[in-house]
């Protein structure tokens, strides 16, 4: 998931180019958001997520491992984002229907009660969600999904296996 | 594997490629959170100034006596760090 003028840009803004990081938030925001838009309730939770991973990716730019794109960098950063939000959201309680419908004992509609896919993306568990969204909906290699997620590799491919088989199901789609 | 699945993802319109209200955005946090921690750098060197200040004033008290523009010259001098960090960024916003 390298862009094709990411080194530069990423060695400028290390520099303190703020105009070289702009750019780098205008070629990843559509992949950061939309991967956050399937891990939480509402798009404008995930836009701030999206902004708050941001910004923590501009002040731990040093940290970024040569090698690992910035995507990757950002998406990580953006996950645990996530994660922290759903803990805060079940600590208060909140009576919110998307994390309350991440049970997994729901039962699959049949043909005439088909989800739409994002109905059906938010009854899987975040993990599947996350993993999902990245190898099938944005094409990352499993690889980089186990970089962005902190899992090993094989819980990654069970994840995806897993979702998939699922959405599948949800969406009443035959899983090739 | 899945391409139907995959074919549903592709469907659906999730964010559009370039969004200037996002991007502005984010910059206007990453302009307040570089502020914020400026002001506390800021301070923490300003405060640390003062109390050396405040300590060595005794010491340096003879010293003082025959430059008294050192404390103005030491101001002056303090100055220059912030002119390159301006200088510098004004060089990568250049179109």
């Amino acid at each position: 998931m390298h862009h094709a003028g990411d080194e530069l840009r990423l060695l400028q803004a290390k520099q303190g180019s703020d105009q070289a990081f702009a750019a780098l938030v205008g070629a990843h925001q559509q992949a950061v958001r939309a991967f956050l838009r399937r891990l939480t309730a509402s798009p404008a939770d995930a836009d701030d997520l999206a902004q708050e991973a941001f910004v923590t990716a501009w002040s731990r730019l040093d940290r970024l491992a040569p090698g690992v794109s910035f995507r990757t960098f950002v998406c990580g950063i953006a996950y645990r984002k996530a994660l922290n939000d759903r803990r805060r959201s079940k600590r208060r309680g909140e009576r919110d229907g998307a994390w309350l419908s991440l049970h997994d004992d729901i039962e699959t509609p049949s043909h005439e009660t088909r989800l739409t896919l994002e109905a059906a993306l938010q009854t899987l568990p975040i993990e599947q969600r996350a993993a999902v969204s990245l190898c099938v909906a944005e094409d990352y290699s499993h690889a980089e999904a186990a970089a962005i997620l902190g899992l090993p590799l094989g819980t990654v491919k069970s994840h995806i296996q897993r979702g998939r088989a699922r959405l599948c199901a949800l969406l009443g789609v035959k899983d090739e | 594997m899945s391409d139907a699945l995959k074919a549903i993802f592709a469907a659906e319109p999730v964010v559009s490629t370039r969004d200037w209200a996002f991007e502005l955005r984010v910059m206007a946090a990453v302009e307040r959170r570089r502020f914020r921690r400026n002001v506390v750098q800021m301070t923490v060197v300003a405060l640390a100034v003062i109390m050396a200040a405040i300590a060595l004033t005794p010491a340096l008290a003879p010293v003082l006596d025959g430059l008294y523009a050192l404390p103005v010259f030491g101001v002056m001098i303090s100055v220059i760090p912030a002119v390159f960090v301006i200088l510098r960024q004004a060089r990568f916003s250049r179109p």
